[in-house]
């Protein structure tokens, strides 16, 4: 395993989750003490647990992870030999990863947690350049939604049955987020935790990306319905699925996330396909369902905006 | 039929969506399998299995890390069978392999990264969002590869640049857009199982060079290479410089005998310029463009073709060595029909038109393909004028696609629309495309026919004939396989024609013999 041998010497990280900093200050530094072990080996990424957190150490080109650790783009675990169950362990500034090390030494610190910003006042018009750059040129030829050519198109495929549970639990959540009917949205939101085939199923994605648009524009009571949200996952969606959902809890967001709702509410409004796409190009269908979650906030929000303007 | 439900759960067994995906269109292909699923085991997903049947597969208490693979097959050995190749599918290059074989390929996420794998790559599929294809196509045009450019979204200055440099290197750049290719037997995108041969096309019209390529295969004639040059690339903007390229290359190639030029309706200067490339061509080259002068294309020495399957014919034709053209001069006259004065379609119209009831004259076309909708939609004007309220719609369009996939892809926006139409009194015909191959759906006839016969019960209890007319592009050795799709649609009562071009003449030949509203039987009778 001449790949193995040859990773031996340590990769350096280029940044950090503040998060991550946290788990690795409360891990037993021991020399050869294993902390966690891997759990799931991607191409460009592995996710690995520590204690009661997944931390996953990716790529630095995907951007922040809110329990993350970025190193530079020739970081390739599947190839290197990295497999799961592989010991963590954890030595100064050094994590060893399986047959990886990476050093922590010299990587920037990023919090991941969201800023809040003011709701502009053309949200509305936003929101919908937003839907615009998410649904392009529908699904069958969008670009942002190329993996659903992959789809097995078998009228009675088991994803496809998966996928009208969650339209249909999606149009649920919408109407209520747009009612503003908080016991709906919980109910609604529970529904989704853990229904999805892959690693992060499409209905935590969602939810995700819901939290985001509330903790962006201050929205305590949606702070309070991702906590519930976390709780409920525990035990009922992956482990991958349940640390996002943990990390919405705590407010801490990926940066792809904090780029797209920075460029919604605040930047220049020809910026926001770009940050868009950007987003939705992680993961297979993780991008785009996370979006979908934070339009869904948006155009919650915008309704609310004129019901209150109505109002006034 | 009885069903066998079976399945395996793999622990702690992480994979992406779209894997999953993948590997259960893989299983669903199999002989016997009815439906294959693999999904995590979460509660949530687990009910919906449960829902379909499938909650014997989810045995030994699997939790929400782990994997479940769902299989209902006719019988236990095809059961057994999609089960190990579900294994074999999830233990090759998943996580943990860690091996630098089969695995290492499939981890290539950059260009470069292809490109050392793979030394010897001549093209380069770029299929991302729009903001980042026109960087992807820069870097493999850099790497010295020709692009096919699926993307849209990318813009008119970018398509241009890309096609500038793509020019400088000798590269072609198929695309932005580009649903279609067949490169020396390979086919990108969406495209058909069709025979090797001596014809070779370049397309500005994605639906358009399928029908082309499966009818040349229905002859029993053969393509050599069929190059897509994107949507926009006869815009007076862009200037043709894919077609003017891929004319250069299929030229020059020795494997191409017959040069076949598509193209929805040019910029005029454009057009003359693509002309005056094959203008004194050493290869006989056949022209559709739709709607244009055929006058221009013979002054250029090159044989105008009107439709579709003209082209394929006149094609055809020249390829096995006729020396004439096809409105009779020449040594040998060509046989470029496309259904014009075919007494069958006639009489199959003329039966048709004779069961319909007073008011009904409005032909509904519901596409999948966009040149077929713009074939019909040209022929239908031509043939019945322009004063009528025919609608030919084509449903791949932006404006019926934002959120859904493609009808190509999935049958659903098109059954939606089917059913609707029932219940209008107006119309005489629907009029469909069906378009197999790789990429589009696996059982296009399947999943419109239990509409189109509800659809005909609903307008014949009102007191009307509703004619369904269609034809299918593809080929025996497409996935969905012709003849069987073909089955299914006459089963469901629909009249089928051979080409694009006769199922639109069918449609207005039935719309065109409809009864007169003054031969409406007056009410009380």
């Amino acid at each position: 395993m001449e790949s193995r041998r040859r990773l031996d010497r340590p990769s350096p990280a280029v940044a950090v989750s503040t998060r991550v900093r946290s788990v690795l200050e409360q891990a037993d530094a021991r020399e050869g003490a294993v902390v966690g072990r891997v759990v799931a080996v991607h191409a460009s990424a592995v996710n690995v647990r520590i204690g009661d957190t997944l931390v996953t150490i990716a790529r630095a080109s995907v951007g922040g992870l809110p329990t993350g650790i970025g190193v530079d783009d020739g970081f390739a675990p599947r190839a290197a030999g990295v497999r799961p169950n592989d010991p963590v362990a954890v030595s100064g500034p050094i994590i060893r990863i399986g047959p990886l090390a990476i050093d922590l030494a010299r990587a920037r610190p990023w919090s991941p947690r969201l800023p809040h910003r003011p709701i502009p006042v053309d949200l509305a018009e936003r929101a919908a350049v937003l839907r615009s750059a998410v649904e392009p040129r529908g699904a069958g030829r969008a670009p942002l939604r190329a993996a659903d050519r992959r789809r097995p198109t078998g009228p009675a495929s088991t994803p496809r049955e998966i996928d009208d549970v969650l339209e249909s639990r999606v149009r649920r959540l919408r109407s209520a987020v747009r009612r503003g009917d908080g016991a709906a949205i919980a109910a609604a939101g529970r529904s989704l935790v853990g229904l999805g085939i892959g690693l992060t199923p499409s209905g935590d994605d969602i939810l995700v990306g819901l939290s985001s648009a509330w903790a962006a524009i201050g929205d305590a009571a949606g702070a309070r319905r991702a906590g519930e949200w976390s709780a409920w996952a525990d035990g009922r969606t992956t482990d991958v699925a349940v640390d996002f959902h943990r990390a919405a809890a705590d407010g801490a967001y990926a940066e792809r996330l904090h780029d797209v709702l920075a460029a919604v509410l605040a930047g220049p409004i020809d910026g926001i396909p770009a940050a868009a796409a950007r987003a939705a190009a992680w993961g297979a269908t993780s991008g785009t369902d996370t979006l979908r979650g934070v339009l869904i906030g948006l155009e919650g929000a915008v309704v609310a905006v004129r019901v209150v303007a109505g109002a006034a | 039929m009885a069903e066998t439900i079976c399945g395996a759960v793999y622990r702690n067994a992480y994979r992406d969506s779209v894997e999953l995906m993948g590997i259960a269109a893989e299983l669903e292909k199999l002989p016997g399998i009815v439906r294959a699923g693999l999904v995590m085991a979460t509660p949530a997903n687990l009910a919906v299995l449960a829902g379909a049947g499938l909650a014997a597969a989810a045995d030994g208490d699997p939790g929400p890390n782990d994997l479940v693979v769902a299989i209902a097959a006719t019988e236990q050995g095809a059961a057994d069978a999609a089960l190990a190749r579900a294994g074999v599918a999830l233990t090759s290059g998943g996580e943990g392999s860690g091996d630098d074989g089969p695995a290492a390929a499939r981890v290539a996420e950059t260009i470069g990264e292809g490109l050392a794998e793979l030394p010897d790559a001549t093209i380069a599929l770029v299929s991302t969002p729009g903001t980042y294809a026109t960087a992807e196509a820069l870097k493999a045009l850099k790497a010295g590869l020709h692009v096919f450019l699926f993307s849209d979204n990318v813009s008119v200055e970018d398509e241009v640049e890309l096609k500038t440099l793509a020019g400088r290197k000798g590269l072609l750049v198929m695309g932005p857009d580009c649903g279609t290719a067949i490169v020396g037997g390979v086919p990108l995108g969406f495209a058909n199982a069709v025979r090797q041969g001596p014809i070779g096309l370049a397309a500005a019209s994605g639906t358009g060079l399928q029908q082309v390529s499966c009818l040349i295969d229905r002859f029993g004639s053969g393509v050599s290479h069929a190059l897509g040059t994107g949507g926009r690339d006869l815009d007076e903007r862009v200037g043709g410089r894919t077609m003017l390229a891929a004319i250069d290359r299929l030229l020059a190639d020795p494997a191409t005998a017959v040069l076949v030029l598509i193209s929805k309706p040019p910029s005029e200067s454009v057009a003359a310029r693509v002309l005056d490339a094959v203008r004194g061509a050493a290869k006989p080259v056949v022209v559709n463009f739709l709607g244009g002068e055929p006058d221009a294309v013979r002054a250029a020495g090159a044989h105008p073709a009107a439709t579709f399957e003209a082209a394929a014919r006149i094609a055809t034709a020249l390829a096995r060595g006729a020396t004439g053209s096809s409105d009779g001069r020449g040594r040998d006259e060509i046989d470029g029909t496309d259904g014009a004065d075919d007494p069958a379609l006639a009489a199959l119209a003329a039966d048709a038109a004779g069961r319909l009831a007073p008011g009904q004259s409005e032909i509904r076309g519901l596409f999948s393909g966009g040149s077929l909708a713009g074939e019909a939609k040209l022929l239908v004007k031509r043939l019945l004028g322009p004063d009528r309220h025919d609608r030919i719609l084509d449903l791949g369009d932006d404006e019926f696609t934002v959120g859904r996939p493609h009808p190509m892809i999935d049958p659903r926006l098109r059954t939606e629309h089917i059913a609707a139409l029932a219940d209008d009194p107006a119309v005489a015909v629907l009029l469909l495309d069906v378009v197999l191959g790789y990429g589009s759906h696996l059982d296009p006839a399947g999943a419109l026919a239990p509409t189109i016969v509800e659809a005909r019960r609903r307008a014949a209890a009102a007191g009307r004939h509703l004619a369904v007319v269609a034809s299918v592009c593809g080929t025996e050795a497409d996935p969905q396989g012709l003849g069987r799709q073909e089955q299914i649609l006459a089963d469901a009562g629909v009249l089928l024609a051979s080409s694009n071009a006769r199922a639109a003449r069918l449609a207005a030949g039935i719309a065109a013999g409809a009864p007169s509203p003054s031969s409406a039987v007056p009410a009380g009778r």
